[in-house]
């Protein structure tokens, strides 16, 4: 993937870009943006998952210190208090994540062809609209 | 020469059709003839109504689908020449449990079929179903009901609805005797005593008893998948450094330790979102989905495939739990903390249940053979994008063939630590030989 970008170029260099192709490539940047957003989100909630995952077992290992148990269920609790609301943006960003793309799929992607044109070049912009 | 009088018998019945209405030849549309695009939404909505309601883990999730494909499927048979009833072939389900149609009656089979996906949606959710996924299925009914009231005369839609109903009370009633009803109100089917013995489950998060320990009792849909997807015995528990199982464990490990980049993508985006997963049923019918919304599937193959997928996905998890609970087996991370590496951290979360098999790998597996079925000629190849992770940040995937896409699910939950290599290639037997009993042991339409 280190070399998309680049080819991407050359393909934009090479002559007029067609009607279609500046269509494509429009949609194709609409999703990339939108996937970003969606794998930030994404990272958030592994992260989460993740901690509460973690502080659990360090529960579940902790000895006989209730001090140290009431800190991590108090840990637990901020954790699990903040699961509702990433939950809620997880789900509206994917219902319209969910939209735009059964939205252009019929209008402009019908076929398995033009999906996976539309694809790789959704995965190529990825790359410069989402720096990792 | 015939006498005259004889010729003459046809004249009064040329002058009795000749002065009636006219007579025009109706072919009644059937199943084959209505679009397909209402069942997509409905079992796209029981994803988000098994995210959503609590008590819909893993077993339950894939109860819920089952008799929701079963419900579609069964509720277009009486407008589908050649179409088998399920009646006699599901344990169980006998043909005097469900209602008879009108066969004066011209159904409109995409009313049927929304009626009925309607209802036992409701019944499978029952009260545990929020306000919200209330109106959401009420919302959907109405769309697609208006959608297609106004085709036909009143009395039809409504006889339409009527028997889509009935066959949605009739198949919830067959459920009611499976052993698994209302089990999303105590998952964990507690009062449950933890056996105790040498490589036995132990808890692996907050949950200290594990989930739906008697779910094998539950009847499966077919009762050759309990008979015959059995798998064989896993290597035998050891802490010997020279053992089959301790190199076992090492090796997810290792795997673990070493994962590259793909791996860990791959280990993601199989175990879903957390805390937004549908189960790994719920994904498998996300992919059914989106296979048939490319085929531009209609009415009636959309119900073969789910009604396919439902009996496969039930029983595999039926068949995969009572693996888990015949063998209790320790999980790798329990395992490798205990006399590999006290520190070690899985990738990802481990589910609180057994080891051995897979229930990803079982029941990706089953889904596999039936998607083969459906949308290959028996070569599993299909080149096929799942797109269904997109709206959760994941990249597209991309498989040449159904198998690998299984193999892929399997392998994904090694690379996440949670499961032992033998657990994911046994639990693809077992699931392959259910998804293959549902094909090949049930009479399906010929066509569709």
């Amino acid at each position: 993937m280190r070399y998309g970008w680049l080819i991407f170029l050359m393909l934009t260099a090479c002559g007029k870009t067609s009607p279609d192709h500046t269509l494509l490539l429009r949609d194709a940047r609409l999703l990339a943006t939108l996937q970003c957003e969606a794998r930030a989100l994404l990272e958030t909630r592994i992260s989460l998952a993740n901690d509460i995952r973690f502080a659990e077992d360090s529960l579940l290992r902790t000895p006989a210190d209730a001090a140290e148990k009431d800190r991590l269920k108090a840990r637990l609790d901020t954790l699990r208090a903040s699961i509702p609301d990433v939950s809620v943006r997880t789900r509206i960003l994917a219902d319209s994540i969910s939209q735009t793309l059964a939205r252009l799929h019929e209008a402009r992607y019908p076929t398995a062809a033009d999906r996976l044109r539309l694809d790789s070049t959704q995965l190529m912009l990825y790359q410069s609209v989402c720096p990792e | 020469m015939k006498p005259v009088y004889i010729r003459l018998i046809w004249l009064p019945l040329i002058l009795v059709t000749s002065c009636g209405p006219e007579t025009v030849t109706v072919t009644r549309p059937r199943p084959v003839n209505y679009d397909g695009e209402l069942t997509r939404e409905w079992f796209t909505l029981m994803c988000t109504l098994v995210k959503e309601t609590p008590g819909f883990y893993p077993p339950q999730a894939a109860r819920a689908f089952g008799y929701t494909g079963v419900t579609l499927y069964e509720s277009l048979v009486p407008g589908w020449p050649g179409a088998p009833t399920l009646a006699g072939q599901l344990e169980g389900l006998s043909p005097d449990m469900l209602p008879q149609a009108d066969t004066t009656q011209p159904y409109h089979w995409g009313l049927v079929a929304n009626a009925a996906l309607a209802d036992i949606t409701r019944y499978m959710f029952e009260e545990q179903l929020s306000e919200e996924g209330s109106l959401t299925v009420n919302d959907l009914e109405a769309k697609w009901a208006e959608s297609q009231w106004f085709t036909v005369d009143a009395e039809q839609a409504q006889a339409s609805v009527d028997f889509g109903k009935a066959v949605a009370r009739a198949i919830y009633q067959y459920s009611l005797t499976d052993g698994g009803h209302k089990s999303y109100q105590n998952p964990f089917q507690l009062p449950y005593t933890v056996p105790a013995h040498a490589g036995a489950w132990v808890p692996t998060g907050s949950a200290l008893t594990p989930l739906a320990p008697r779910w094998a009792e539950n009847r499966p849909f077919l009762a050759a998948n309990a008979t015959y997807a059995v798998p064989p015995d896993h290597p035998a528990f050891s802490t010997d450094t020279a053992s089959v199982f301790y190199k076992e464990a090492l090796r997810v490990y290792h795997t673990v330790k070493q994962a590259s980049i793909e791996q860990k993508e791959i280990a993601w985006f199989w175990a879903d979102d957390p805390f937004n997963t549908c189960t790994p049923t719920g994904h498998t019918f996300n992919i059914m989905t989106q296979l048939l919304e490319e085929h531009d599937a209609n009415l009636a193959m959309s119900a073969v495939a789910y009604a396919k997928l439902a009996i496969a996905e039930n029983d595999a998890f039926i068949c995969c739990w009572k693996a888990k609970y015949d063998y209790f087996l320790i999980r790798p991370v329990s395992y490798i903390k205990a006399y590999i590496d006290p520190s070690f951290k899985t990738l990802i979360g481990t589910p609180p249940f057994p080891a051995y098999t897979s229930g990803h790998a079982t029941e990706a597996a089953a889904g596999s053979r039936i998607f083969t079925a459906m949308f290959t000629d028996g070569d599993g190849y299909y080149p096929f994008t799942d797109r269904t992770q997109i709206r959760f940040g994941f990249s597209v995937r991309n498989y040449t063939n159904f198998n690998q896409m299984a193999e892929e699910c399997a392998n994904s939950r090694l690379y996440g630590g949670i499961h032992y290599d033998f657990d994911n290639t046994n639990g693809l037997k077992m699931g392959r030989a259910i998804g293959d009993n549902v094909n090949s042991l049930i009479d399906w339409p010929a066509t569709y």
